[in-house]
C-alpha cells in the first residue's frame, strides 16, 4: 500500500517536473521566435533604407529589386507643413516602423511581391531641387486615359517618354473605356484633363484593386471606385506642367502621401533656392563694373530667385503660389546668361 | 528514509540539469551579444555611407551648368552659403534627418588649403566612423577648379 502511494507520488512529481521543464523550453523558444522575427524586420528595414538612399541619388534610373517576402507597407498622415512631412510618412516591415525622414517616396499602400520597381526622377524648379523615388510592383497596370484634346495627348506622350520600360503602362482613349475588360490584376487609371470621367465596363463592377486619379491643369483628384464609376475623394494642388509631380500622383498611395511628398519637396527646394539666391548676390558683388564680366551684372540684379524662394516657402507650408511663371522666367534668365558667357545662376 | 533518499536523488538530478542549462544559456547569450555588436557595427557603417552619399549629391552644393550637374563637384560659393545657413537653428533641425549626428568638413587641398566645416552635430563619448572622399571645388568667379576632400564623421550610440 505504502509502496503504491509512493509510486503514484513519484509519477505525479515526474509529470509536474516534466511539465515545468517543457513550459520553460516552450517559453524560451517562443521568446526567441519573436525576437528573431523582430531582428529580421529591423535588418530588412535598415538595409532597405540604404537601398532607398542609394536609389534616390541616381535620378533617371529604374531598377527591379528583389525584396523579402515579409512585404512593405507605406503610410502617411496628413502633413500641414514640410517639417511634419519628415515624420508623417513611414514604411513598415512586420511591426517595425521607419519614418521616410528626408526621402520623398511615392508608393502603394502595400507591396507584397518579391520584385519591386524602384524608379528615381529628378525634380527641378527649374534648378535641381531634389529627387523623387517611385516604388511599385511591376505587376500593377497603369492605364493612361486621354481624349482628343492636344494638351491631354501631349501630356500622355510626355508621360510615356519619361516612364521606364519595366512599368506596365497602357494608353487608351476615353471612348474606349466602356469596352475595356478587367484583366483581374491591380490597375490604376490615370485620367488626363478629362472633364467627365467615363464609366467602366461591366467586368469592373465587382473588381477590387482598382484605383484612379484625374489630372487637371492645377489639381490632382484622387478617385474612389464606386461600382463602375469613379468619384473624387480628395483634390491636391500641384504646379502646372510639373511632369514629375504628375508621375508622383500615379504612384502615390493616397492624397496624404502625395501632399506630404510635395510639401517636403517644396521645403527642400526652398533651401536650394536660398543658396542659389545668395550665390547670385555674391556673384553680383564680386564682379567689378570695369571688368570683362560687367555685362553680367544686370542679370544678377533681377529678383526672380527671391520670388521663387518666397513661393516655395509658401507652398511648403500649405499655401499657394504661381511657381510655373517664375520658373519659366528664371529659366529664360539663365539661358540669357549662357548667351552672354556669364556664370549661370544654376 | 528510502523515499527521502530517492526524492533527494530526483532533486539532485534537476539541480544538475538546470545548472547545465544555465551554463548553456550563458554561452548562447554571450554569442548572441557578440553577433548583435557585429550587426550594430555593420549598421553604423551603412549609416556612415548613407550620410556621405547624401552630402555628395546635395543640390545645395553641386556644380551645375544649365541644370546639368557635374559629378563629384562642389561650388565654393554654395559651400560657404550653406555653411552659414546651417548655423541657424531651424536649418539645423531641418537637415538633421539627412545627416543626423555627424560632422561634415570640406577641405580644399590644392592649390590652397582651407577647411570649411559644413555641418557639426557630434555627440560625445561614442564610437565614430570617418569616411573621406575626393571632390572637385569650383569657383564661379574665377572659373577655376580646385581639389579637395570631403570628410564625414558619423557617431553611433552604443
Amino acid at each position: 500500500m505504502k509502496r503504491g502511494i509512493e509510486l503514484q507520488f513519484h509519477w505525479i512529481f515526474i509529470i509536474i517536473a516534466g511539465g515545468v521543464i517543457l513550459l520553460f523550453f516552450f517559453s524560451i523558444a517562443n521568446k526567441q521566435r519573436q525576437l528573431s522575427e523582430k531582428k529580421v524586420a529591423i535588418t530588412i528595414a535598415k538595409n532597405l533604407e540604404t537601398v532607398l538612399t542609394a536609389a534616390l541619388q541616381s535620378p533617371g534610373t529604374a531598377q527591379i529589386i528583389t525584396m523579402p517576402k515579409t512585404g512593405i507597407q507605406f503610410h502617411c498622415n496628413t502633413c500641414p507643413r514640410a517639417g511634419s512631412a519628415t515624420t508623417g510618412c513611414i514604411f513598415k516591415i512586420g511591426n517595425y516602423e521607419n519614418p521616410f525622414q528626408e526621402k520623398i517616396i511615392f508608393a502603394p499602400r502595400e507591396l507584397t511581391e518579391h520584385d519591386m520597381l524602384f524608379w528615381t526622377l529628378d525634380w527641378k524648379t527649374p534648378f535641381r531641387a531634389t529627387n523623387f523615388l517611385f516604388i511599385t510592383n511591376p505587376k500593377i497596370q497603369y492605364i493612361i486615359v486621354s481624349n482628343d484634346d492636344p494638351t491631354s495627348e501631349k501630356l500622355m506622350r510626355n508621360l510615356i517618354k519619361i516612364s521606364p520600360k519595366e512599368l506596365m503602362l497602357k494608353t487608351i482613349k476615353n471612348t474606349e473605356i466602356p469596352s475595356l475588360v478587367n484583366e483581374g490584376i491591380p490597375t490604376k487609371f490615370v485620367f488626363l484633363n478629362l472633364n467627365t470621367l467615363p464609366e467602366l465596363g461591366l467586368s469592373f463592377e465587382r473588381a477590387k484593386n482598382i484605383d484612379g486619379i484625374s489630372i487637371g491643369r492645377k489639381t490632382v483628384d484622387f478617385l474612389v471606385k464606386q461600382k463602375r464609376s469613379f468619384a473624387t475623394n480628395i483634390s491636391v494642388q500641384y504646379t502646372e506642367g510639373d511632369l514629375p509631380a504628375i508621375a508622383a500622383a500615379m504612384f502615390a498611395n493616397d492624397a496624404a502621401m502625395y501632399d506630404c511628398g510635395l510639401k517636403k519637396a517644396y521645403g527642400q527646394a526652398t533651401y536650394v533656392a536660398k543658396v542659389i539666391n545668395q550665390r547670385r548676390q555674391e556673384l553680383q558683388k564680386s564682379i567689378e563694373p570695369t571688368s570683362q564680366l560687367a555685362r553680367c551684372i544686370p542679370a544678377y540684379e533681377r529678383n526672380d530667385l527671391s520670388k521663387i524662394t518666397n513661393i516655395l516657402e509658401s507652398l511648403s507650408n500649405g499655401g499657394t503660389g504661381a511657381l510655373k511663371s517664375e520658373k519659366d522666367t528664371l529659366e529664360l534668365a539663365n539661358k540669357d546668361l549662357v548667351k552672354l558667357s556669364c556664370p549661370q545662376l544654376y | 528514509m528510502r523515499a527521502q533518499i530517492k526524492m533527494f536523488e530526483s532533486i539532485g538530478v534537476l539541480v544538475v540539469f538546470f545548472f547545465l542549462l544555465v551554463i548553456g544559456a550563458v554561452f548562447y547569450f554571450n554569442i548572441a551579444e557578440h553577433n548583435l555588436k557585429r550587426d550594430l557595427e555593420a549598421f553604423a557603417e551603412l549609416k556612415s555611407i548613407e550620410v556621405v552619399e547624401r552630402a555628395f549629391f546635395l543640390p545645395e552644393l553641386d556644380c551645375s551648368f544649365g541644370g546639368i550637374q557635374i559629378p563629384n563637384c562642389f561650388d565654393k560659393i554654395k559651400l560657404i552659403t550653406l555653411q552659414n545657413m546651417l548655423k541657424q537653428d531651424q536649418a539645423r533641425t531641418d537637415y538633421f534627418p539627412r545627416f543626423g549626428f555627424a560632422t561634415i568638413k570640406v577641405k580644399e587641398i590644392y592649390p590652397d588649403t582651407k577647411t570649411t566645416s559644413l555641418y557639426e552635430n557630434p555627440i560625445t563619448a561614442e564610437s565614430s566612423k570617418k569616411t573621406t572622399s575626393p571632390v572637385l571645388m569650383y569657383d564661379p568667379i574665377t572659373n577655376k577648379y580646385a581639389f579637395g576632400i570631403i570628410e564625414v564623421e558619423t557617431y553611433a550610440r552604443e
